[in-house]
Formats: structure tokens, C-alpha cells, sequence
């Protein structure tokens, strides 16, 4: 069985696109290495001449809000799984 | 002392055996399990940090341009799954460093302000009761009484008289708490003028259920509101020490 998945082609490797998540006005995406699942990371989306761009973001504290909203959107997720 | 010696039966000897066989066993499953769980932690640990560097990366910005892929079955479910775990596990264990840091601070804390009492403990009179449990007597309600209100001005005297509470022993707790709350009455009744407004009012009872009373509180409530207090002493933080002491004196004072 398959699914067709969105991916993103980067330097380091194919990674796959968990979700998009819009905090405080800013886009966040959430990318996993498709050869490692604990291989993650979170890019903010920038738009310059009405195209989009991935950019890191800024502190940990905001790596931290980026994650607690995922955490907060998805959770049901987990307690499914298990 | 050591207890008698005496001889075993083969049975006994075995059955013996068999229970510290069975503590080293537990205490061997324990320790493996411990040791798996601090594993765990530590790789998640890792990831999440090398998540965080890799989002923090200064890279010059890249086109964020997809394109679908065929993968197999809940590849995307996977992924989604290992982010929130990952950080369900780091939100847990962060909660239970801060929980352990806020239980030691509030320990030292109310230590602090509790330390008068347990001077005052009367160590030649301790005896025990028909139960077995150590009955303790204090040297003097009185000084006890003069300290709660005297020492530790940079505390309120609410906490304070937790701290006296907190640190009397079990033993008639609530009837030495009377004893003490009478004996700080009869101070400020005595010198009303010495003292400011706070220390009056929360002093002015002559048993530790009417101080409660004068709070709207039940004792229940009241220990669990103190821990928050002491737990923000504690911490120093002292806009929330402000805030909770605001809430706790909305009753009838």
C-alpha cells in the first residue's frame, strides 16, 4: 500500500512535509528526513516576490513555541497510536 | 541490637532465599529499566537539540517548492508521530525538572522559615504513646509565638505562620498550632501599636481554625494555596508571590 506524500528536495536530502502551521501571521514547516524519521526541522516560510521561501527560524524560544503548537495540533495522533 | 539467633529449617532457609532472591531480581529490573529510560531520554535529547540547530540554521533562504512522492502507508503518519512524541517526552521531562527544582526550593525555603520551631523542640521530654508514635513537647509556645511574628520581616506573616505550622511535628499539631496562635494574640494584643496593620489582623485569633476562618479557607485548600506561596518564595519570584497573597487575604480581612 501506498501514499503519495508532499516532499521538498534540499541540499542535505529528500524531506518530507508533516504539516504547515500559521502562528502569530508567520507560516512554520515541519520537514522530516524521509531516510531518518527522528531527522526533523522547522522552517519559516518568507514570501519576496510573492514567492515562498524557506528561512530558519530566529530563537529557541520560538523552535519551542513551533513545537509546542505541533504538539498541541497533533497529540491525538500519539494517543492513537499507542 | 541484633535480633536472636536462631536456626532455620531447610523450608525456612529456602523461602529466606527465595525473597532476597526476588529483592535482587526487582531491584536488578529497576536499575535496568532505569538505565533504559535515561538511554531513551538521552537520545530523544539529542534529536530534539539537533532539531533545534537545524531550524536555527543561517542559511541563505531556499525555495520552498514541493512536489508529491509515492511513499509506503502512513509514511506521513510516522513522521507526525515522531515529532510529537519527541516533544511530549521533552515537555515531560522538563516538567519534572521544574517540579523537582520547585519542591527543593520550597523545601529550603520553608525550612527557613520553620527552623525556630524545631529549636524550640524539647528533646529530654520526648516520649512515646500507647501507639508507639513519639509524642513532642516545645520548650516554650511562647518564644515559638515571638519568632513567627519577630523573625523573617522580609516574609509576610501569613507565610510565616505556615512556616510554624509546618514545622511542628505531627504529634497535636493542630493543638500546639492553638497554643501558639493564642500566644501570638496575646503579643500583638498586648503592643498593637508595635506592629503594622497585616501582622494584627493575622495574628488576632485565639485558635488556628479561626485564623483559617478569617481567610475564607479550609485547611485542606489553605496547605495546597501555601505551597504555591512558599513554591514562589522559593523561586524568588516575587510578583507571584504578590499576586497569590493578594488572592489568599480577598477573604474577610
Amino acid at each position: 500500500m501506498e501514499e503519495e506524500v508532499k516532499v521538498i528536495e534540499l541540499d542535505d536530502g529528500t524531506y518530507v512535509v508533516d504539516d504547515e502551521i500559521t502562528i502569530n501571521n508567520t507560516k512554520y514547516v515541519y520537514l522530516t528526513n524521509e531516510a531518518d524519521v527522528m531527522d526533523f526541522y522547522i522552517q519559516k516560510v518568507i514570501l519576496k516576490d510573492n514567492e515562498e521561501y524557506l528561512e530558519g527560524i530566529d530563537s529557541d524560544e520560538e523552535f519551542d513555541m513551533a513545537m509546542q503548537a505541533f504538539l498541541n495540533k497533533h497529540k491525538q495522533e500519539l494517543d492513537d497510536f499507542e | 541490637m541484633y535480633p536472636e539467633h536462631k536456626e532455620l529449617s531447610q523450608e525456612e532457609f529456602d523461602k529466606n532465599i527465595d525473597q532476597v532472591l526476588g529483592i535482587v531480581q526487582r531491584n536488578y529490573e529497576e536499575k535496568r529499566n532505569q538505565r533504559m529510560t535515561d538511554e531513551m531520554l538521552a537520545f530523544v535529547n539529542a534529536n530534539y537539540e539537533n532539531a533545534r540547530r537545524k531550524s536555527r540554521s543561517t542559511e541563505q533562504p531556499r525555495k520552498y517548492q514541493t512536489k508529491t512522492k509515492k511513499k509506503t502507508k502512513n509514511t506521513k503518519r510516522n513522521c507526525i508521530i515522531a515529532i510529537v512524541a519527541t516533544a511530549a517526552i521533552i515537555a515531560t521531562s522538563v516538567g519534572l525538572v521544574n517540579s523537582a527544582k520547585n519542591t527543593q526550593a520550597r523545601r529550603e525555603f520553608t525550612e527557613t522559615i520553620s527552623e525556630h520551631v524545631d529549636d524550640n523542640v524539647n528533646y529530654l521530654d520526648y516520649q512515646l504513646d500507647e501507639y508507639g508514635r513519639p509524642m513532642w513537647y516545645y520548650d516554650s509556645m511562647a518564644e515559638i509565638a515571638r519568632e513567627t511574628i519577630d523573625e523573617h520581616p522580609e516574609v509576610d506573616i501569613d507565610t510565616r505562620i505556615y512556616g510554624t505550622y509546618i514545622g511542628l511535628k505531627d504529634y497535636q499539631r493542630d493543638e500546639n498550632m492553638d497554643k501558639i496562635m493564642r500566644e501570638m494574640q496575646k503579643i500583638v494584643e498586648a503592643n498593637p501599636l508595635e506592629y503594622d496593620e497585616n501582622v494584627v489582623r493575622a495574628c488576632n485569633h485565639n485558635s488556628f481554625t479561626d485564623y483559617l476562618a478569617s481567610l475564607n479557607i479550609d485547611k485542606e485548600t489553605y496547605l495546597a494555596y501555601m505551597k504555591e506561596i512558599t513554591t514562589a518564595y522559593g523561586n524568588n519570584d516575587l510578583d507571584k508571590v504578590q499576586e497569590l497573597l493578594t488572592s489568599l487575604n480577598g477573604g474577610d480581612r
